[in-house]
């Protein structure tokens, strides 16, 4: 009995199949067994199916160009074959108001469903019908098996519909973003991973692309001139920094034609394509740059000026016709640069004779007005009657006496600068009438109902106490303080005695007097005297006394000095007027030189042309 | 005050120094640049009324001359007919008063009026 096959040996026991027995059990176990197995090959045919339907389902999704509705629609074709019945089963989705159904379809008590969830809200429903009884299983005619399913296919829909709902918004606003980017004025290039993934139609022509030219594709880096492309890395590295706005840097492309130009990148952080990019604003600032480095040319050479200026400033003893060393010129000299540096109102104070209007012209010259007009408006000299027209002009037939357009001064200073002296004798409704047109920068002419403009700047003088004046009601505060923004002070002649040996060289230099000299005990009575007309007193008292041959100051009275040439003059040793004089000494000198002028200019230590004018005046010839 | 009248047209002129005369001033007058510019070498003139357009000299040549020979002379410059650029040149010689033709009686009453007073005061 032990030699039994295997295959018939209880394998319980290992003893011999006892079919007899056993064999109904056997029997038994054997159909259960194949009954067993024919469930599970069902079972596995099912899962079989579930995936075969999953996998359907992906691949509607992963289908170019699908929309939704095709998905929708290929699912509830699919559920069918997937279940048990597939000729007694149909189906439905329901989503947002639209149903997709399979052919034919009956809605019928025997169903299944699934709802489609997003982001927790139910969006839709997946129903499964059996048209007809059929035998009750786990869930009424339904395995359990059918019912998970469902619940992934329902699933699957779900986050479908929510991928592609995200796609479409994306693609949206990508749309959104490229139309934007199409018409602004500045070039926009996208990159991701330093690749040129998109480009504006303005890049394109900063660029000097043509045609099919494309720089999509490019490396950004390419473009930029490899002494700037550190700067533009390091403007990348700044966007690296999530705190960190945009990032801006100045540098130099290269067009396709080999130009160079200055742009100014502007770097963002944004999303393209799903994916973190770097978008790229190129403006061309090339203009931009040149006027910068032309102002800054311009201020470097003005600084240069003014610093060469300021340095000369400590040994300066003049400025153009003003004469004088001591600290008090020294900082009208400062001021007066200063006031060139802008268009502000210039007041200057000092006493008469204190060089006020040379001191206006010089703030003049130096300014930026300089090319153009200097307007004086001696202010006392003119009657309040007719002030009003000196200033503001008149028009043809503005009265009886008209029969012309007068343009006035405020129009003739336009561009230029308006000198304002003796300002302190306006009168206040002058002053109102000036404050307006300082205010507004325009102005009616008399008769005029056309408003004309005027850009001029203002410098007044004047030798009064003006804060008495304020004080007093005078002059009114408003107008004091609109023309006194830069205040010049011009100390008066005896507060700088040193100054006086300075300007008695200037002038006799100017009165072709060099021959003269000035010392010991004249001199001594110049830098005395307290000089109450300042220094046009002091010209006139110098021209006198080298013409004349005499000093009056009082308390002087001084006999001139001896000419240096001897002759005619000396023997008429008495007062004879100044041109009788001069007269006989350049006859004298002509003759003695038989009228060679040369010679004669020489011996006379004058110019030639001060001969040639002087032998005019006098009528002087050889007869 | 002695006055000055540079005026070419006669009716002008006289009119000028009647005025003048009324308001208690000495006039002299001349009709062309050229005499003028003796009457000032001769005697020296506190105010000259002088008509821009003469027959023998335009202002412009004529007010450096002027200057050089009294600088300190005041001037009411006239004219019939005015252009920027004219006026521009004429009020650059620091001309007292521009005025346009024919001349407003009470005008120059005025300005003769307000330089002698500054000059006594």
């Amino acid at each position: 009995m032990s030699c039994h096959p295997p295959w018939r040996r209880d394998w319980k026991t290992g003893g011999p199949l006892r079919l007899h027995s056993t064999m109904q059990k056997d029997l038994k176990t054997h159909v259960q067994i194949k009954e067993d197995l024919a469930a599970k090959t069902h079972a596995l045919g099912e899962r079989v199916k579930e995936l075969n339907c999953l996998y359907g389902i992906s691949k509607l999704v992963d289908q170019p160009g699908v929309t939704l509705e095709d998905i929708l629609q290929g699912t509830v074709n699919l559920i069918p074959v997937s279940w048990q019945y597939p000729d007694v089963t149909c189906a439905r989705i329901q989503w947002r108001n639209r149903s997709f159904q399979t052919r034919p379809f009956q809605e019928t008590r025997w169903r299944q469903t699934a709802d489609i969830i997003r982001k927790g809200k139910t969006e839709g429903r997946v129903e499964v019908f059996y048209v007809k009884a059929m035998p009750r299983l786990d869930e009424g005619p339904f395995l359990i098996e059918e019912r998970r399913l469902l619940d992934a296919i329902a699933e699957r829909l779900g986050k479908v519909i929510a991928g592609m709902e995200a796609e479409a918004r994306n693609k949206q606003s990508e749309i959104q973003y490229r139309t934007l980017v199409e018409s602004v004025m500045d070039g926009i290039a996208i990159l991701q991973d330093e690749t040129i993934q998109f480009v504006n139609p303005m890049f394109r022509s900063l660029l000097g692309c043509r045609g099919s030219d494309r720089p999509e594709g490019g490396d950004m880096v390419d473009l930029i001139a490899p002494s700037d492309r550190e700067r533009f890395f390091e403007a990348r590295r700044g966007l690296e920094n999530p705190l960190s706005g945009d990032a801006v840097c100045e540098i130099r492309c290269a067009t396709r034609s080999g130009d160079i130009f200055w742009a100014e990148a502007r770097l963002n952080r944004i999303q393209w394509n799903g994916g973190p990019a770097v978008s790229v604003m190129l403006k061309d600032i090339t203009d931009r740059r040149q006027k910068e480095l032309e102002l800054r040319r311009e201020s470097d050479y003005l600084r240069e000026q003014n610093i060469q200026l300021r340095m000369a400033m400590k040994d300066r003893y003049r400025f153009g016709d003003i004469i004088g060393k001591s600290p008090g010129m020294r900082t009208v000299y400062e001021l007066i640069i200063k006031a060139a540096e802008t268009d502000a109102a210039v007041l200057i104070r000092g006493e008469s004779g204190t060089g006020k209007e040379l001191a206006a012209k010089a703030i003049h010259e130096q300014s930026r007005r300089g090319p153009r007009e200097f307007v004086t408006v001696n202010c006392g000299a003119i009657p309040e009657t007719i002030l009003e027209r000196e200033f503001f002009g008149h028009k043809k037939g503005a009265f009886t006496g008209a029969d012309t357009d007068i343009n006035g001064y405020i129009d003739l200073a336009d561009q230029g600068t308006l000198f304002l002296d003796e300002v302190a004798e306006l009168s206040l409704g002058m002053q109102v009438k000036l404050l307006r047109v300082l205010d507004n920068g325009y102005f009616n002419p008399i008769g005029d109902s056309r408003e004309k403009r005027s850009d001029f700047r203002v410098v007044a003088a004047t030798n009064r106490d003006v804060t008495h004046m304020v004080n007093q009601g005078r002059i009114r505060e408003d107008f004091f303080y609109r023309i006194d923004v830069v205040p010049i002070h011009i100390p008066p002649l005896r507060s700088r005695r040193e100054d006086i040996p300075l300007l008695i060289d200037h002038y006799l230099e100017k009165f072709d007097h060099r021959c003269t000299r000035i010392r010991g005990k004249v001199m001594d009575i110049f830098s005395r005297y307290d000089w109450p007309g300042n220094v046009r007193e002091l010209q006139n008292v110098l021209h006198r006394y080298i013409t004349l041959n005499q000093l009056d100051l009082p308390g002087a009275r001084i006999k001139g000095p001896e000419p240096r040439f001897r002759g005619a003059a000396d023997s008429a040793n008495h007062r004879k007027g100044l041109e009788e004089v001069e007269k006989e000494i350049i006859a004298d000198a002509l003759k003695r030189n038989r009228w060679h002028r040369g010679k004669t200019a020489a011996m006379l230590n004058i110019p030639q042309r001060t001969l040639y004018r002087k032998i005019k005046k006098y009528r002087l010839n050889p007869a | 005050m002695n006055v000055l009248i540079v005026e070419d047209e006669a009716g002008s002129a006289e009119l000028l120094e009647v005025l003048m005369r009324s308001c208690g001033h000495t006039a002299v007058r001349a009709d062309t640049g050229k005499s003028a510019l003796t009457a000032l070498r001769e005697t020296p003139f506190h105010l000259m009324l002088l008509d821009i357009f003469l027959p023998d000299a335009a202002g412009w040549e004529l007010l450096p001359l002027i200057r050089n020979l009294q600088p300190d002379i005041r001037i009411i410059a006239m004219t019939g007919r005015n252009s920027r650029e004219l006026e521009r040149k004429i009020r650059s010689y620091g001309v007292l008063a521009y005025m346009s033709k024919p001349i407003e009686i009470r005008d120059i009453r005025a300005i003769v009026h307000h330089i002698s007073q500054k000059q006594s005061s």
